[in-house]
């Protein structure tokens, strides 16, 4: 559609270069795209914030009047007023070009505003580049295309922030869609096995797995779960953890040995020595999903050019802490020999990598230190000069530590009703207007506001759903309990037709 | 002003005794006596319009600037006709026989009449029922008490207009009942419930009756030219109940809403006119 196409409202009150409030014709929706005359030309704006009043039922204070002031309002075309907080987000002949001006005069008080023509903006939010990839329609205009720039992605990082079943995990599945495409390496750290059913090209499945001779001994005694206040067992780990032991061919044998001879030799230790051999012993038995002294080395699962889903269902959250450091930090050393020309055979990713971390908040949280929460920030701050970038995705924004969300170039925010949670986004970033963040709780599942880096405007949209992603919804309980009720039934009277027939 | 707060709080009891009830049981009792019980049908749709005037002025030293605006506004918010308005600057003098003095509430209140009166003499004929805000018996007399000549006669030739209906949310008249104080005071404490006073004629020839349209909700009074009867004041309310919303016609609130001239407004005026520079009274007040 044209912009002449028909008056939306009128500019009223105090304007600035990058923001107004219009009276519409009728109710704005938030995200909603208008154009306005500037003296700069026709500007782009997105409606962060709608209003809808009625003079009348504004002063009405019961219910009786209400329903009187109802009737005789609705004849009254005056009665209601819509108001929308504008944020305008460039010239739209520069954004045509793949330019964001901003402009330095506000539109005039009085200005017309105008709805924002799929044919005007397609090409603002559609770009053909190989680095562009498609992620949805624009919430307000679907027939709008939105893409996202990968590139951005692959160097300044990404945080995925949504209430649990707000669409995340759909959104990160997309976006591994998309990197395979483009033949892209990517780690996704699959904490609840969400991915495992995920069917795309390019995808490769693996148990994440933590060879114990790689790690150091405090990673070790994370892995088999030794309480982090069980200092004096830390340290007979240590002492026993030895070069001898982690090149043994009889790996845990060779440590309880060698955890053996601590406690003997250290009278004090004798008692740790003792519980820290029963620690051993249960994680030989129990956590061989995990631990495996026989796997190779972390970078020997992952592979270049594929989307690899590592599943962590099997890892308690502390296993999982200490692996995901571990792996972060193989794959940073990896990416800085690449970048420093290193030989080919002793580099594993000779191009970019984005790692994706679900549950950012257990992993990378505001309080307290977490090993992955160290490397993270590392590679938040480093990643970009080594071509490693970080995903972050957390349905608790305020439990994931600011300075790694501040180092984030791009985000996706979904519905967010948690008043914190929006507050620490707004501290976090920028690119996020008070208008915008008051409005998240109104999204609805799978729409996401996309802001920063990795779009040319920012821009609400709805995603494309991921077909490929099979598991990970809600798991519907009374259908279960139905489908194992006729199952039961079937087998009562298969049990009667056997007796008969015997 | 201190010192009247501090009063206040010492004689808070003394203050409210006019409006105890005990006081006034009497005089609610006679009101009871001249009370109509009437549960209004609303009537089918009818064409209303309300008219209101509004008026502002900003002192400067030595003259005031003006602005009178009155309007007739149907229930969708339109005019039915196009305002009468007045821009201006002068002293806002108004006769008193043969002497002039200032007064500009008086002189103010007297155009925005004029101009209700044209808004409704515009009107008539192309509604069902005009309705102006405000009693055209406490303009009538307050005039007459000052002896204001220019809105006298215009005054009288209004009362005897038909087809118009004065309806105020507030009055201080205590014709009817002769009480201590205004007959809307007691009206509003003898029932809760619809109905109306027997219309009490005035010696101008003005029909006045006090109504309330809907349960719990305040009275208004309603002043209609000419002698009218019970009949007459049921007919006026079922015309009012269905677009009245608190037991007030709407077209009159959105009258009030459409011709209202605020303090901004006039200071937008007055920087219209390139007055911003020139010296007022509140400049010297420092206000």
């Amino acid at each position: 559609m044209a912009s002449n196409r028909g008056l939306l409202g009128v500019v009223v009150g105090e304007t600035k270069p990058h923001r107004f409030r219009f009276l519409a014709s009728r109710a704005v929706s938030m995200g909603e795209y208008v154009t306005v005359e500037s003296p700069e030309g026709r500007l782009l704006g997105l409606a962060e914030d709608t209003a809808t009043r009625s003079v009348l039922l504004d002063k009405i204070s019961n219910f009786e009047s209400a329903i009187e002031a109802k009737r005789v309002a609705t004849k009254n075309v005056r009665d209601k007023s819509y108001l929308a907080s504008v944020k305008v987000v460039g010239t739209l002949d520069g954004l045509r070009g793949g330019q964001v001006t901003l402009p330095s005069l506000p539109p005039e008080p009085g200005s017309e505003v105008f709805e924002a023509g799929s044919d005007e903006i397609s090409g603002v939010f559609d770009r053909m580049e190989r680095r562009w990839a498609q992620v949805g329609g624009l919430l307000r205009n679907p027939e709008v295309r939105v893409s996202v720039d990968i590139d951005k992605v692959a160097s300044r990082h990404l945080a995925i922030l949504s209430v649990t079943g707000g669409g995340k995990s759909n959104l990160l599945a997309l976006m591994t869609k998309k990197v395979a495409e483009l033949g892209g390496t990517m780690v996704v750290f699959d904490y609840h096995g969400e991915y495992s059913g995920l069917s795309i090209p390019r995808a490769v499945h693996a148990d994440a797995k933590i060879n114990p001779r790689y790690v150091n001994s405090d990673q070790l005694a994370d892995l088999m779960e030794v309480r982090e206040n069980a200092e004096v067992q830390r340290t007979v780990l240590l002492k026993a953890f030895t070069d001898d032991v982690k090149t043994a061919k009889e790996f845990w044998k060779s440590l309880l040995a060698s955890i053996a001879t601590v406690g003997e030799n250290e009278k004090d230790s004798r008692k740790a020595a003792t519980r820290l051999q029963d620690i051993v012993k249960v994680a030989m038995r129990r956590m061989k999903t995990v631990i495996d002294p026989d796997v190779g080395e972390v970078l020997d699962q992952l592979k270049a050019s594929k989307v690899n889903i590592l599943n962590m269902l099997e890892f308690t959250e502390r296993q999982a802490n200490a692996a995901i450091s571990y792996y972060l930090a193989e794959i940073l050393e990896d990416r800085k020999r690449a970048m420093h020309g290193a030989e080919e055979q002793r580099v594993r990713f000779t191009a970019p990598i984005i790692c994706a971390i679900e549950e950012a908040h257990a992993f990378i949280p505001s309080e307290g230190d977490a090993d992955t929460k160290y490397i993270a920030s590392k590679v938040a701050r480093e990643g970009r000069k080594f071509g490693m970038a970080l995903v972050v995705v957390s349905q608790r924004p305020r439990r994931v530590d600011q300075d790694v969300l501040s180092q984030m170039g791009s985000f996706a925010i979904m519905k967010l009703t948690n008043p914190e949670d929006q507050a620490h986004i707004r501290e976090a970033s920028e690119a996020i207007s008070e208008d915008l963040l008051q409005n998240l709780p109104s999204l609805n599942v799978g729409e996401a506001v996309l802001l920063g880096e990795w779009v040319n405007i920012p821009a609400v949209v709805k995603i494309d759903h991921v077909a490929e992603k099979k598991t990970g919804a809600d798991i519907s309980a009374t259908s279960l309990w139905a489908a194992e009720g006729k199952m039961s039934q079937v087998a009562v009277e298969s049990t009667k037709s056997s007796m008969v027939l015997e | 002003m201190i010192e009247t707060l501090e009063y206040a709080v010492d004689n808070r009891e003394l203050i409210l005794s006019a409006i105890k009830p005990e006081e006034h049981e009497s005089i609610i009792k006679r009101a009871k006596d001249t009370w109509v019980e009437f549960e209004p049908e609303a009537s089918e749709e009818r064409r209303l319009v309300g008219i209101d005037s509004s008026w502002n002025s900003i002192p400067y030293q030595g003259f005031y600037i003006y602005a009178v605006d009155a309007v007739a506004v149907l229930g969708n918010g339109k005019y039915l006709v196009k305002p009468s308005f007045e821009v201006g600057l002068g002293t806002l003098a108004v006769r008193s026989g043969e002497d002039y003095f200032s007064s500009p509430e008086l002189a103010l209140e007297s155009k925005g009449m004029e101009y209700e009166f044209e808004q409704a003499k515009s009107c008539l004929g192309s509604a069902d029922c005009v309705l102006v805000d405000g009693s055209i018996l406490a303009r009538y007399y307050d005039r007459k008490q000052h002896k204001e000549g220019s809105f006298y006669d215009r005054a009288k030739e209004l009362m005897a207009q038909e087809g118009l209906l004065y309806v105020s949310k507030k009055s201080y008249s205590n014709a009817a009942l002769h009480g201590t104080l205004g007959d809307m005071f007691y009206y509003n404490r003898m029932s809760f419930d619809p109905g109306f006073s027997s219309p009490h004629i005035d010696r101008t020839g003005v029909s006045v009756s006090y109504v309330r349209l809907a349960r719990d909700s305040p009275c208004i009074r309603i002043e209609v030219p000419g002698r009218v009867g019970s009949s007459d004041i049921q007919r006026i309310m079922s015309l009012l109940k269905g677009s009245s919303v608190d037991g007030y016609p709407y077209v009159l609130r959105l009258a009030h809403e459409s011709g209202k001239i605020s303090h901004d407004e006039m200071l937008s005026l007055a920087n219209l006119l390139g007055l911003e520079a020139e010296l007022g009274g509140r400049q010297v007040l420092g206000e």
